[in-house]
């Protein structure tokens, strides 16, 4: 048997709450017995008849109160306290409106909503086709941002948009920015004249942030969800999207990006770009042929896609911000970089660059050379973190910084890294403030280890990116606004200190 | 060709509750649906149903006309074997759909055992036990003899019932008298008190009833709900307001044609301490207002919600006679100090009748005090009653919400759109316990469950496939 | 017209608090971060909006100190308390009733509230806010309703005490001891035993002994047994009143044995024991005075809404005093 005591205080005490708190521990599995009680004398001495005055319950004041539970064993009591701990903290919600409770479907929304005009769907992978395609049914726009959806179904999903004219992001599509209005993982980025089209939610951030820290703006960002490009979907939207761009006379100039496409998307698509006279800048990810076209500009950098882009624009722009900092020493036994990220454009970004420099890839959980158990991290490594063996049953890393920091102590501790490269995202559907997660743990870290960071928002976004940046520097991390510059200045730090050697 | 109106998207958002937060923190105009996973339906049977929206809408409104035109009133009391259709002397009536002996729960057991002993057909609970499951004895679902009954829901042949008349379309319906709370036969006891008690209700209270209503001629049932819903009762879960009324009736004529003064106080006393003693009319009554809607083809309002302790029935109006059941879940209700899930019996008790006419859960917004003791909210009540609106073909027009500046109740559930909305209906119900002549150990707004519903869905839809254009 | 402005610089925030009052008007209070004055009327316009509250007062108690409040001792959505050197204020939002220690707002935004200072015709929130009242809203204590028929007194308790037990809390300490069903056990358990034994021996003798089994013991931010201690001791308050017996040596020799270290309880013991009642309870007694079951009924739901079950632990004092000195039988048999 296994008691323990928390004393709690602070304003926001409410005896129904402490009284539905200890019904609730009561009901938890393995608990005894749980009360919440005002820690005098008299119900001290209660709590000592009944085996439950452990020092900690002892040590509480008259006035305060004590939450008591007495459990199988450690474990369950620690879990029961933990979960006391956040009811007392973060009491359940009240009874919402009446309104939300009684809007149980699509229809009904509708109904209160006449005019909407776009679904957003996060269901569970295996609902979500048959949501998005009521959504479809009643002329809603769909951003699908939920994944595991099978590829039949998002044939038939992105089939039926395009006879209606409607537009089918995802599945897996994590950002969009629709006249101006920021869906799911999307940044607050001013209206322009740049029209996007992505398979890539990261890369679709990324490029929409280079393009707002540059002065520009955009029209449209469209996300398509990664498998667009694929030979079986048929880059149906990818093409949907760029017509709608190449159309659109706000659009003057046009940015598309992803995965490589399949060969015959390829070509469907520069088909398409040959027939409009806006300059259209590719990035897809990696350097393949294309054809020779007037209006169009390649790059494999994220960066460097949206500067084109804003040159493209043939109006003054603002170069970003580059910091110049000294390349640190290090300590000749720290000798690798460990790349830990939440995007995953921005890891493969990453490790592009690197192979184009070392000619070699390093090890990682998505590229060629695979790290055992993706986890456990050798040499140079890089892990995408978002990624699905991380994402299952947990939230988004981008959101939950919890595993992160964890493997950053752990890469810290790692006496052979001399540099850690990593990316923080902003913006709506991100963690409401980062540095406060990370700060804690960095400051620990020894001052002889290089952290690199990559800072993706901009100024409007609602965690205030200036704030963040100077809280990540304050405690000696090397935070950039451009990836590029980012892994270049990790990759020299890794190189000047290799050649020193 | 994708076509974009300008301006920013206004968004209906599924799924994730903070993209919704994010997107009002934008000052964009966001509707979020409080999503569930749908329910397992064949596609064929949607189908079908969709196909047969137009005669389905047509038919509900037919019986929903019926109901909210029915008029069910007290007319007299009489003796089971005389006056319910079909009784006889080997019979027992019981709570919910069908069921065998071998295979109803402790409490039924148990009453099935006081009425043995009460009419004289056992001496012992253990010779009462072995005629019970001899054979000799049928059983029958109230609901299949115009009967409605609450908990274990017994009715044998010398019990003294109330004869409930729908004057509308002259059918009528019938329920004993309600006990009282404590040790009753409606939840499984047979002790020498519930024997005693019900002879005394057979050679007293229902004399001195039977004269007093006699001598009033008929009591308006339906007047009495509607006013006793105005007053905080739902007429489920709480009766006090409509026994109270009752009471403002019977008493006057009470003293004027009982001879016995001591009689009369035991009967007013007897009325006056049990809150309960409206149930056994506001039962009947929903009862009688429901069935002329019956067998309506290709309506799928549910004119019977019944449990029997072991499985919960459903009657669809298109469906006739046919029961479409499922098991009786154990209520996540509030139990009392000491007693938990584990001690509950499965949901038992034809009371359901009342949501199923409009009242109890469905009504529950009229009651607040009920929620609180159910461990709930005023708004709660609300939510509940809002929520059913979504289930129900139409409102009533007799029994009003005043906390909803009095729209009528949600009234006829439709089993089409309890499957459409994944939503089922709530009932306001009070637990027995598992065994026999404990009594009531919780209660709670409980959650009806799906299974019944959707068979008499996919029932519905294959009627339609039969009907080849 | 008038109108104050002051500006003020936080560390976290700057904000700008402006006070205005028109003739006949509620007083605004603004509160935000970024707030553009353009003009008066939009205040007036905007009033129901966010982050700006209008504060009118209902009644102000007369057993508090013209004085400076700042030590909240705790803070729930509705009611503020205060601590002072001999009591604690209230302050609460109606339908809260008023109370000779309460100050109770038609409206207002109890969350912004910091400090309150009462002057002779000001309240002062916040060192900013002034709100004027006057004697029309100050809450008196009066001395409670005669009974008018002594016969019809002990059915309405009876009754009522009947009612009482239909609407408890399953944690109140009244339902531990009615209800017979209970196999409690643990703390629960070890709980009702000390009830029942202080029970036994407050029935048996007329002496403050069974105090201590109830002082300090039980749940709540009040413990369940000093509720009952102060509703014991307001019934005996009342029974004086009405002049069925002399209390004055046990009221005080109970007072005496329950005050402990609890600034909150001890507040509480005090008006009751001087049976300086809030206004719910006023009317709960008058009630009984006239004897108006449907009264009764009425104000003691209001009082057992308060706290998880403070108001159904003062109740049963309440009703533990009346049986005992009106010599009623039957109030501990279940339910």
């Amino acid at each position: 048997m296994n008691t323990l005591a928390k004393t709690i205080s602070g304003k926001y005490l409410d005896s129904v709450k402490l009284m539905l708190i200890s019904k609730e521990l009561r009901s938890l599995k393995g608990v005894e017995d749980a009360v919440a009680i005002t820690a005098t004398k008299e119900n001290k001495e209660i709590l000592a008849a009944t085996g439950m005055l452990v020092p900690d319950a002892e040590a509480a004041s008259e006035t305060e109160i004590v939450i008591v539970i007495k459990a199988a064993d450690e474990e369950t009591a620690k879990a029961a306290m933990q979960k006391a701990t956040s009811l007392v903290e973060n009491p359940p919600a009240p009874v919402s409106g009446i309104i939300s409770s009684e809007v149980r479907n699509l229809a009904k929304a509708i109904e209160i909503l006449p005019e909407a005009n776009l679904c957003l769907i996060s269901v569970a992978g295996k609902y979500a086709a048959a949501e998005a395609e009521k959504a479809l049914d009643k002329g809603l726009h769909v951003m699908l941002f939920s994944d595991n959806v099978s590829l039949e179904d998002e044939l038939a999903l992105k089939h039926k948009a395009l006879k209606k004219g409607l537009l089918m992001m995802g599945p897996d599509c994590g950002t969009a920015i629709i006249n101006g209005l920021p869906l799911a993982f999307a940044n607050n980025v001013p209206t322009g004249n740049i029209g996007i089209v992505s398979a890539s939610g990261t890369g679709l951030q990324d490029i929409t942030c280079g393009i707002a820290n540059r002065g520009c703006g955009i029209t449209q960002a469209f996300g398509t969800g990664g498998r667009d490009g694929k030979k079986e979907i048929g880059g149906i939207m990818l093409k949907a999207c760029l017509q709608y761009l190449m159309d659109d006379t706000d659009t003057e100039v046009i940015v598309l990006m992803g995965k490589t496409p399949a060969p015959e998307v390829l070509n469907e698509l520069m088909r398409l770009i040959k027939q409009t006279h806006k300059p259209v800048i590719v990035n897809f990810l990696k350097q393949i042929e294309l054809p020779e076209l007037p209006n169009l500009q390649s790059s494999v950098s994220l960066a460097e896609t949206a500067e084109l882009a804003c040159q493209a624009c043939k109006k003054p722009y603002t170069e970003i911000d580059s910091p110049v900092y000294k390349i640190p020493t290090l300590p000749q036994n720290r000798k690798y970089i460990r790349g830990l990220y939440s995007g995953g454009t921005l890891c493969q970004e990453a490790i592009l660059i690197y192979k184009r420099l070392f000619g070699a890839e390093p090890f990682s959980n998505v590229g060629a050379k695979l790290l055992a158990e993706g986890w456990h991290t050798q040499e140079d490594s890089y892990i995408d973190m978002g990624s699905d063996e991380f994402t299952v049953g947990r939230p988004h890393p981008m959101i939950d910084y919890s595993l992160r920091l964890k493997k950053l102590s752990e890469e810290a501790a790692d006496k052979q890294v001399g540099v850690i490269l990593l990316d923080v995202v902003l913006g709506y559907g991100a963690h409401p403030d980062p540095a406060s997660e990370l700060v804690p743990v960095l400051q620990k870290f020894p001052g002889e280890i290089c952290i690199v960071c990559h800072v993706l928002g901009t100024d409007a976004d609602p965690q205030d990116r200036q704030k963040q940046i100077a809280a990540l520097r304050e405690c000696g991390v090397y935070a950039f606004t451009s990836h590029a510059n980012a892994v270049d200045f990790s990759l020299k730090t890794l190189m000047k200190n290799r050649e020193n050697v | 060709m994708i076509k974009l109106d300008k301006g920013k998207p206004k968004v209906i958002n599924i799924g994730l509750e903070s993209f919704a937060a994010d997107l009002l923190s934008q000052g964009a105009e966001v509707i979020s649906v409080a999503w569930k996973p749908p329910l397992n339906i064949d596609k064929r049977w949607t189908e079908l149903i969709e196909r047969s929206r137009d005669k389905i809408e047509a038919a509900n409104t037919k019986a929903l006309e019926i109901i909210n035109a029915g008029r069910p009133v007290l007319v007299g009391m009489g003796i089971a074997g005389d006056v319910i259709p079909g009784m006889h002397k080997n019979l027992i009536l019981h709570a919910g759909p069908p069921i065998t002996w071998e295979k109803m729960c402790g409490p039924m057991h148990g009453a099935i055992i006081g009425a043995l002993l009460y009419e004289g057909r056992a001496k012992t609970p253990e010779e009462a036990e072995e005629l019970a499951a001899s054979g000799t004895i049928d059983y029958a679902p109230c609901h299949e003899h115009g009967c409605t009954g609450p908990m274990a829901g017994i009715i044998s042949p010398s019990m003294p019932v109330f004869i409930i008349k729908n004057e509308a379309y002259g059918n009528y319906t019938y329920a004993t008298q309600n006990e009282g709370l404590g040790k009753v036969l409606r939840y499984g006891a047979y002790s020498e008190e519930v024997i005693v008690r019900l002879k005394w209700m057979e050679t007293v209270l229902y004399p001195v009833l039977s004269k007093a209503i006699k001598f009033l001629g008929t009591i308006n049932l339906q007047g009495l709900i509607a006013q006793a819903l105005h007053m905080g009762d739902e007429v489920h879960n709480r009766n006090r307001a409509g026994t109270s009324l009752l009471i403002r009736q019977l008493a006057p004529a009470i003293l004027k044609t009982s001879v016995d003064a001591e009689q009369s106080a035991a009967v007013l006393d007897f009325i006056n301490g049990n809150d309960h003693f409206f149930l056994n009319l506001s039962m009947p009554a929903c009862k009688a207002a429901l069935d002329p809607a019956r067998n309506i083809p290709g309506s799928s309002i549910a004119v019977v919600m019944a449990r029997n302790g072991t499985e919960f029935g459903v009657q669809l109006s298109a469906m006739g006679d046919r029961w479409f059941t499922g098991p009786a879940l154990v209520p996540d209700a509030l139990y009392f100090p000491g007693y938990s899930k584990a001690d509950a019996n499965p949901d038992i008790g034809d009371s359901a009748i009342t949501e199923t006419g409009g009242l109890g859960g469905f009504a529950i917004a009229a009651a607040p005090a009920i929620v609180q003791f159910v461990g709930g909210t005023a708004k709660d009540a609300l939510s509940y009653t809002l929520s059913m609106y979504e289930i129900c073909f139409g409102e009533s027009s007799s029994y009003q919400i005043p906390a909803l500046d009095f729209r009528g109740t949600p009234l006829g559930i439709d089993v089409v759109k309890v499957i459409e909305n994944n939503l089922s209906p709530v009932i306001d119900t009070g637990v027995a316990h598992k065994n026999p002549g404990v009594g009531q150990v919780g209660a709670g707004v409980v959650k009806a469950p799906f299974e019944p519903f959707i068979k008499a869905y996919q029932a519905l839809a294959e009627s339609f496939d039969n009907y080849k254009e | 017209m008038e109108c104050r402005g002051y500006l003020r610089a936080s560390t976290k925030k700057i904000s700008i608090i402006i006070t205005l009052s028109l003739r006949n008007s509620p007083l605004l209070y603004l509160h935000k971060k970024h707030y553009l004055l353009d003009g008066f009327c939009s205040f007036l316009y905007s009033a129901p909006m966010n982050n700006m509250a209008i504060y009118k007062i209902q009644s102000i108690g007369e057993k508090l100190p013209l004085a400076r409040f700042e030590k909240t001792l705790n803070r729930f959505s509705k009611v503020l308390n205060y601590a002072f050197k001999g009591g604690v204020l209230t302050l609460g939002m109606a339908p809260l009733c008023p109370g000779p220690f309460r100050i109770i707002l038609e409206s207002g935004d109890l969350q912004q509230v910091e400090s309150l200072q009462l002057t002779a015709d000001e309240l002062i929130i916040n060192d900013a806010l002034a709100i004027s009242y006057d004697e029309s809203h100050a809450w008196k204590v009066v001395e409670p309703d005669k009974t008018q028929d002594f016969a019809t007194l002990k059915p309405v308790v009876k009754e009522s005490f009947d009612l009482y037990r239909q609407g408890l809390s399953e944690v109140s300490m009244a339902f531990f001891l009615i209800s017979n069903a209970a196999p409690l056990k643990g703390f629960d358990e070890e709980l009702r035993k000390t009830f029942q034994l202080g029970l036994l021996k407050l029935e048996q003798e007329n002496s403050p002994e069974f105090v201590p089994l109830f002082k300090g013991r039980g749940k709540g931010l009040t413990p369940s047994g000093d509720d009952f201690l102060c509703g014991y001791l307001l019934a005996l308050g009342w029974l004086e009143k009405q002049g069925l017996g002399d209390f004055a040596d046990l009221r005080e020799a109970l007072y005496k044995a329950a005050l402990g270290t609890n600034i909150l309880v001890n507040s509480f013991l005090f008006q009751s024991y001087k049976f300086w009642l809030d206004a719910d309870w006023q009317d709960f007694f008058n009630a009984f005075a006239c004897s108006d079951l449907n009264e009764v009924s009425h104000t003691q739901k209001r009082i057992l809404g308060y706290g998880a079950t403070s108001g159904a632990d003062l109740l049963y004092g309440v009703y533990m005093a009346l049986s005992k000195h009106l010599n009623l039988q039957g109030f501990k048999e279940a339910g």
